[in-house]
C-alpha cells in the first residue's frame, strides 16, 4: 500500500481517533502530523506490513501517551464544571452533562482515557486494545474499570459473547 | 444518569476536533520535504524527498537539461577518494568564494538527486540503503540562475550529509558503515567538480547533520544516541578540515530527551547555531541555540538559547539564522492554536500556515516576510514554503522554495506548483526554474542539509 493509498483510505479515521484521544484540534493536529511525518519517512517498511493502518494507529496511541506524559506540565486542564442550578430538565441539560463528562474524561490518566476511547469509540475488544497498548487484557479491564468509576458511568450488562471471551482470556 | 451510551455519544462529539486532512497532509509533506524531520530528530528526520507530484516535471526538467546541451563535466574519484595531485599535504584547499549571480546569490549549489524508488513511497531507511547507492552516489552541482545541472561529482558511497562553505562543498559519505568526509571543489570553466577526502577521522556513529564554517576550515557534524532503530542527535563533533583535530560536545543527562536539528555556522567561524527540540516542542528548551565552539566545556547546552520554537507567532520546526547572527527566519508549521502561549498572531492578525516570518535575534520581535498566495479555488491552508535555501549576510535577502496546492475536487484534479523565489526585503522574484529532481541540497553560507541519516546496522 502506498502512502497516498493509505491517506485516501484511512486518513479520516486516523484523524478522528487522534481528535477523540486528544480532545482538541490543535493537539490532534500536532499528534497526527508528528506520527504521519515519521510514518511517511518509513513508509517503505510500514506500507509493506499486512495492516499498515493498525501500525499507524499504534503509533498514534504511543505518541498520544508519550506526548501527554511529556507535556502535561504545559497543558491547560479543563476547569471545574459548574453544578446545574435548575432542577427542571431542559435541552441544555444534555449538553452540559456531556461537557461535564468530557471534562472529566480529560482529567483521566492517559492510559485510562486511551482504553475508554478504544473501547467505547472504536468499539475494540479488550484483546485488541491490549495488543495496541502492549499490555495484558486484564490490565485493559483494570484501566477501563477505574476510568469508568472516575467518570461515574454505569456499565450496561455485557453481552454473553464478551463475557465468554473475558472468562477465556 | 450516565451510562455507556452517554460516554459513546460524548466521545463521538469529539470528532468535531478532527483536523483538516488536506492541511495535515500538506504539513507532513512540507516537513518531510523541507528538512529532515522536525522535533523528532535522529532517525525521525527524513531525507528530503520531493513529492510524487513533481516526478513528471522533474523528468521534463532533466530532459530539457540534456537537450539544451549543458556541459557536464564529471569528477570521478576512486573507491576511497584518494587525494588528488596538487592538493596540499594537510588536505585543506583554500578556494576563492563562489562566483555570484547578478542578484548576488552564489552561482552554484550542491544537490542530491532523487533516490530511486525503494518500496511504495520511494523512501529508504538508512540501514537499508539501496544497493545501487552503496557503491557510490552522483551529486549534482546546479546553476542558481537556471536551476539546471552545471556539473556532477561522484562520491564513493552513500551521501548522508552535505554542506557548503563560501567557496566549496562538503559531503559526509558512508563507506563501510563509517562516515567519511569529502571536500568538493569547482575548477575551470564549465565548471568541473572534484572531490577530495579530508583528513578527518571517519566516524562510525549514526550520522545526523553536517555544517561547515564559511572559510571551510571547520566542519561540524552531529551524531545520534540510539534508541533501537531510532535515535536523537545529541553529540556534536567539530573537526579541522586541515588537521583533523577534533572537539566533542555531548548532551547532559537532564536534556536526554532532546535532539539537534539543522546547524549553521555564523560568519565569525566559531559560533555554531543549531536547532534544539527538547522533550516537547512547547518546552522552553526547544529553541535555536548558539554555541561558542572556542569556549571551554563539553556540554552541548553550554551555549545560549535565542528564540523558542513555539512562540506567540506560532510553531516552527526550526529557524535559519543570518550569518551576522541578527535575524532568524522561520516557516509557520502550525495553523493558529499551536499550543499554550501560542495564539498564532503577528501584529494582532492571525498568521497562516507556511508564512515566512522574520525575527530579530536580539528582541524576538517578529515581522511577516512573505506569505505565498493560495491558488485560485484553493482554501487555506494550501500553501507553504520550505526553509530558505540561502540567506544573505544580514538576512535581508533569501532564496525560498514555496508550494501551492489545490486539492482534487469533483471534476478537477489536484494541482501542486512549486516556485523558487528570491525574496529581497519582502519583494519576491521568481527564478526561471523547473521542478528539479532534487533530494537534498545545500547553498554556500547556509546550513548543510543532511540526507536521511545513515544508520549502520546495530552492532
Amino acid at each position: 500500500m502506498t502512502f497516498e493509498e493509505f491517506a485516501a483510505a484511512q486518513m479520516p479515521a486516523v484523524l478522528r481517533l487522534a481528535a477523540v484521544l486528544a480532545g482538541d484540534r490543535a493537539t490532534a493536529e500536532d499528534l497526527v502530523q508528528e506520527v504521519l511525518t515519521r510514518a511517511y519517512c518509513r513508509w517503505d517498511r510500514i506500507g509493506g506490513l499486512d495492516r499498515p493502518e493498525l501500525y499507524v494507529r499504534k503509533m498514534i496511541l504511543n505518541e498520544f501517551l508519550a506526548w501527554r506524559r511529556r507535556s502535561s506540565r504545559h497543558r491547560t486542564r479543563p476547569g471545574p464544571v459548574p453544578e446545574a442550578v435548575s432542577s427542571a430538565p431542559d435541552h441544555a441539560c444534555a449538553y452540559s452533562e456531556r461537557e461535564a463528562l468530557l471534562a472529566e474524561l480529560g482529567k483521566l490518566p492517559r492510559r485510562q482515557r486511551a482504553v475508554l476511547v478504544l473501547r467505547y469509540y472504536e468499539d475494540r475488544c479488550d484483546n485488541e486494545i491490549a495488543e495496541l497498548l502492549g499490555c495484558a487484557p486484564g490490565t485493559v479491564r483494570g484501566y477501563a474499570s477505574r476510568g469508568l468509576a472516575a467518570l461515574r458511568v454505569e456499565m450496561a450488562p455485557r453481552p454473553r459473547a464478551s463475557l465468554r471471551t473475558e472468562l477465556e482470556s | 444518569m450516565r451510562d455507556e451510551a452517554d460516554l459513546r455519544a460524548a466521545l463521538r462529539t469529539l470528532e468535531r476536533h478532527a483536523p483538516d486532512p488536506d492541511a495535515v497532509l500538506l504539513a507532513v509533506r512540507s516537513r518531510t520535504g523541507s528538512r529532515p524531520g522536525r522535533r523528532g530528530g535522529g532517525l525521525r528526520r527524513a531525507r528530503r524527498r520531493w513529492s510524487t507530484w513533481f516526478a513528471p516535471l522533474a523528468a521534463a526538467a532533466a530532459v530539457a537539461a540534456v537537450i539544451t546541451g549543458l556541459t557536464l563535466a564529471t569528477g570521478v574519484i576512486g573507491p576511497h577518494g584518494h587525494r588528488a595531485p596538487g592538493v596540499t599535504a594537510h588536505g585543506f584547499i583554500p578556494v576563492a568564494p563562489f562566483p555570484r549571480t547578478a542578484a548576488g546569490i552564489p552561482a552554484y549549489f550542491l544537490a542530491i538527486p532523487n533516490l530511486p524508488a525503494n518500496g511504495a513511497g520511494g523512501w529508504t531507511l538508512a540501514s537499508t540503503v539501496p544497493p545501487a547507492l552503496r557503491s557510490g552516489e552522483t551529486l549534482l552541482i546546479i546553476s542558481t540562475a537556471t536551476g539546471q545541472v552545471a556539473t556532477t561529482v561522484r562520491l564513493p558511497g552513500y551521501v548522508t550529509g552535505i554542506a557548503a562553505s563560501s567557496g566549496a562543498f562538503f559531503a559526509a559519505v558512508i563507506i563501510g558503515q563509517r562516515a567519511w568526509f569529502y571536500e568538493i571543489v569547482l575548477t575551470g570553466q564549465g565548471p568541473t567538480a572534484r572531490a577530495i577526502r579530508l583528513p578527518v577521522a571517519p566516524d562510525s556513529a549514526a550520522f545526523g547533520y553536517l555544517a561547515v564554517s564559511p572559510d571551510g576550515r571547520r566542519l561540524a557534524y552531529s551524531t545520534m544516541v540510539r534508541h533501537g532503530n531510532m535515535g536523537d542527535n545529541q553529540n556534536l563533533v567539530v573537526a579541522s578540515t586541515s588537521t583533523g583535530a577534533q572537539r566533542r560536545w555531548t548532551t547532559p543527562a537532564r536534556d536526554a530527551r532532546g535532539t539537534m536539528g539543522p546547524m549553521q555556522w555564523l560568519a565569525d567561524g566559531k559560533t555554531l547555531a543549531f536547532n534544539w527540540t527538547g522533550a516537547a516542542m512547547v518546552s522552553p528548551a526547544s529553541s535555536l541555540r548558539l554555541l561558542d565552539t572556542t569556549a571551554a566545556g563539553h556540554s552541548l547546552m553550554s551555549g545560549r538559547p535565542v528564540l523558542r520554537l513555539v512562540n506567540r507567532v506560532g510553531a516552527f520546526d526550526d529557524y535559519t539564522i543570518s550569518p551576522d547572527g541578527k535575524t532568524l527566519i522561520g516557516i509557520v508549521t502550525c495553523v493558529p492554536g499551536c499550543g499554550p502561549g501560542s495564539p498564532g498572531t503577528i501584529g494582532g492578525h492571525r498568521d497562516a500556515f507556511g508564512s515566512v516570518i522574520r525575527f530579530s535575534a536580539a528582541s524576538g520581535v517578529p515581522a511577516m516576510a512573505y506569505a505565498q498566495p493560495p491558488l485560485p479555488g484553493a482554501r487555506a491552508p494550501s500553501t507553504t514554503c520550505n526553509d530558505p535555501w540561502w540567506i544573505s549576510y544580514s538576512g535581508r535577502r533569501m532564496l525560498l522554495e514555496c508550494f501551492q496546492h489545490r486539492p482534487a475536487s469533483p471534476g478537477r484534479k489536484a494541482v501542486t506548483m512549486n516556485h523558487v523565489l528570491l525574496l529581497d526585503n519582502g519583494k519576491a522574484t521568481e527564478l526561471p526554474w523547473h521542478a528539479a529532481p532534487l533530494d537534498s541540497l545545500t547553498f554556500p553560507g547556509i546550513t548543510g542539509w543532511s540526507g536521511f541519516p545513515a544508520l549502520p546496522p546495530p552492532p
